[in-house]
C-alpha cells in the first residue's frame, strides 16, 4: 500500500527549477501538501513555529543547496538544533555535484542526494527505497 | 703608439755659456729638446715652472750654489724627485759627494767629456723615460679599458634586473590570468548546470503534458535529449579540469600500481571483454608516491584510450609497464591500435580535441592525463604509427618526492 505523505517542503530559490519540481512532485501524488521556500531562513521559520493542527509539519523536505540569504549549509545547522520530535527527512536535492558540497553536506543527517531536475523516475525511486512504496 | 723622443726634454746647467753649447752640439744629433741654466739658481727657477725634463745635466762646479748643493733642493721638491741627474765633474775626488740622497737616479761624467760616453748615458736615462712613460700610458689604457668593462657589466646588470624584474611582473600576471581562467571554468561550469537542469526539467515537463506521439514531435524530442546530455557531459568533464587545477597539491600517498590497475580493468572489463584486449602488466616499480585519484585517472584514461582504439585487423594487446631511472619513475602503456597521423599528433593533448570520431569520447582524457602529469613537475610523451599502435611514456620526478610529486 502505497502511502502518501501529508506534507513535503521544498526549498530552493530557482523559480524555474521550483516550476518543474512541483509539477513532478504533484503528478507524483505522493504528497497532500507540497509547501514551497525560497531559501533556508525562510523555512526554518516555518519549521519552528508549524505544528499538526494549523500548519502542518513536512515528513519530507527537498533542499536546493546554494541559496541566497541562508544555504543549504546554515540552514541544517539550525535544522540540527530544532527541538522538534517527528522532524522530516532531508533530501538533497542540487545541480551541483561538487565535491567539496557532498563532502561537507556528509556531516548532516541527509536521507538521499537527487540530482536536478526531479522526474517522476527520480521520485518513485526515493519513494521505494525510504517509504516502502 | 705616441713618439715619445720629440718629448725628450733635458736641461742642461753650467756656468760657462761655451761648456753649455758644446754639450747641446753633442747631444743635438738625437732629436732631443733643450733648456739651459748658467747657474744653480736659474736651474731651479726653471723648474719652478717647468717640471717635464727627463733628464738633467749638471756641472758640480759653479760659483754660489754648486751642482751637488742645487740637486739636493731640487730633490727636495715631490714633483722633481723622478728626473735623473747627470753630475759633470772634473775630477774622480768627487765621486762620492752627492751621496746618501736615494730618490732620483745619480750618475756622473767627467771631464774632458767623451762625446760618445755622454751620448750613450743619456741614451740609458732617455730610454729608461720611454719604457716608463709607455708603461704609464699602457696602465692608463688598462685602466681605461677597466672602466669601460666596468661600466658596461653595471649596464648589463642593470639591464638583467630590469628585465628580471619585468619577467617577475609578466609571471604573476600569468598566475593571475591563470588563476582567473580555473575559477572562470569552474564558475562557468558550475553556473551551467542549473539552468541546463532547468531546461531538462522543463522539456520533459512539455513532452509529458502533450503526450505527444507524432514521428517528427518524436524526433525532435530525441534530438533535444540528444542536445541536453551532450551539453551535461561537456559541462562534467569541465568540472573534472578544473578539479584537476585545484586538486593537485591534495592527497600524495603511496599508491600501488597493481591496486590500481585491477580496479581500472574492472572499471571497464565490459569493454576489455568486447574487445578480446590482452593486457600485458610488467611492473619493474610497484609503487609511487602520488595522489591515488589522479594516478587512477591517468591509468584508466590510457588504457581505456588503448582499448578503445584498437585495431580490428589483430588482436588488441596492451603492455602496461612500470620501470625507473636516476631521475624518473617511468610509466609506459604501449598498444597494437589504430594509432595516430603524426601530423595530428600535436593535437592530441588539446582540451576537447579528437582524431577519431567513430567511437565515444569527449576529447578530455588526455588533456587531463597531461595537466596532472605537469602539474605534478613530470611529462608525457607519445609515439604513434597510423595503423600500427601507439606509446605513452609518463615521465614521473622522484627525486625531491615530497615537492615535486604531490
Amino acid at each position: 500500500m502505497k502511502k502518501k505523505i501529508n506534507c513535503t517542503l521544498l526549498i530552493d530559490d530557482d523559480v524555474v527549477s521550483n516550476f518543474v519540481s512541483e509539477k513532478v512532485i504533484q503528478s507524483s501524488d505522493i504528497t497532500n501538501e507540497l509547501m514551497v521556500a525560497q531559501n533556508g531562513h525562510v523555512a526554518f521559520k516555518y519549521l519552528e513555529k508549524c505544528s499538526s493542527f494549523d500548519n502542518p509539519c513536512p515528513e519530507l523536505i527537498f533542499l536546493d543547496v546554494n541559496m541566497p540569504v541562508m544555504d543549504a549549509f546554515d540552514f541544517l545547522k539550525l535544522y540540527k538544533t530544532l527541538q522538534k520530535k517527528d522532524k522530516g527527512s532531508v533530501v538533497i536535492l542540487t545541480s551541483s555535484d561538487n565535491p567539496y558540497d557532498v563532502e561537507h553536506l556528509a556531516q548532516f543527517e541527509i536521507m538521499g542526494y537527487i540530482n536536478k531536475p526531479l522526474t517522476n523516475e527520480k521520485i518513485t525511486e526515493l519513494m521505494e527505497k525510504n517509504y516502502g512504496w | 703608439m705616441e713618439d715619445v723622443s720629440s718629448n725628450i726634454k733635458i736641461l742642461l746647467v753650467d756656468d760657462r755659456e761655451d761648456n753649455l753649447r758644446s754639450i747641446q752640439v753633442v747631444l743635438e744629433k738625437d732629436g732631443y729638446v733643450f733648456k739651459k741654466a748658467s747657474s744653480g739658481q736659474q736651474a731651479l727657477k726653471i723648474l719652478l715652472h717647468e717640471v717635464d725634463f727627463t733628464l738633467i745635466l749638471m756641472d758640480v762646479l759653479m760659483p754660489n750654489l754648486n751642482g751637488f748643493e742645487t740637486a739636493s733642493l731640487i730633490y727636495e721638491r715631490d714633483k722633481l724627485k723622478h728626473i735623473p741627474i747627470i753630475f759633470i765633474t772634473a775630477n774622480n775626488n768627487d765621486n762620492n759627494a752627492f751621496k746618501g740622497y736615494q730618490a732620483g737616479a745619480v750618475d756622473y761624467i767627467y771631464k774632458p767629456i767623451n762625446p760618445d760616453l755622454l751620448r750613450a748615458k743619456v741614451a740609458v736615462f732617455v730610454e729608461l723615460y720611454r719604457k716608463n712613460h709607455l708603461l704609464l700610458v699602457q696602465e692608463k689604457k688598462l685602466l681605461q679599458i677597466n672602466n669601460e668593462l666596468e661600466e658596461r657589466v653595471r649596464k648589463r646588470t642593470e639591464e638583467l634586473n630590469r628585465k628580471n624584474i619585468e619577467l617577475e611582473l609578466k609571471n604573476t600576471e600569468l598566475i593571475r590570468v591563470n588563476n582567473d581562467l580555473d575559477n572562470f571554468i569552474y564558475t562557468a561550469s558550475h553556473d551551467l548546470k542549473a539552468p541546463i537542469a532547468n531546461i531538462e526539467g522543463l522539456l520533459t515537463a512539455l513532452f509529458k503534458e502533450f503526450n505527444i506521439t507524432d514521428k517528427e514531435y518524436l524526433k525532435i524530442k530525441e534530438m533535444t535529449v540528444l542536445s541536453i546530455n551532450r551539453f551535461k557531459s561537456t559541462i562534467q568533464d569541465l568540472t573534472k579540469i578544473s578539479i584537476v587545477q585545484k586538486e593537485n597539491s591534495e592527497d600524495v600517498e603511496t599508491v600501488m600500481f597493481k591496486e590500481l590497475l585491477d580496479e581500472v580493468k574492472l572499471n571497464i572489463k565490459n569493454n576489455i571483454e568486447k574487445s578480446n584486449a590482452q593486457l600485458i602488466i610488467d611492473l619493474g616499480i610497484s609503487e609511487i608516491k602520488f595522489s591515488r585519484k589522479n594516478m587512477r585517472s591517468i591509468l584508466y584514461n590510457l588504457i581505456s584510450n588503448a582499448v578503445k582504439y584498437s585495431s580490428t585487423e589483430r588482436l588488441p594487446i596492451i603492455n602496461i609497464s612500470t620501470r625507473k631511472t636516476d631521475k624518473d619513475i617511468i610509466l609506459s602503456v604501449s598498444d597494437n591500435g589504430l594509432g595516430m597521423n603524426p601530423a595530428y599528433q600535436h593535437k592530441l593533448f588539446g582540451m576537447f580535441k579528437r582524431l577519431h570520431d567513430h567511437v565515444e569520447g569527449s576529447g578530455i582524457g588526455l588533456y587531463i592525463v597531461k595537466r596532472i602529469i605537469e602539474n605534478n613537475g613530470g611529462r608525457i610523451e607519445v609515439k604513434s604509427e597510423l595503423d600500427v599502435g601507439t606509446t605513452f611514456n609518463l615521465y614521473f620526478k622522484t627525486k625531491d618526492t615530497n615537492k615535486l610529486l604531490i
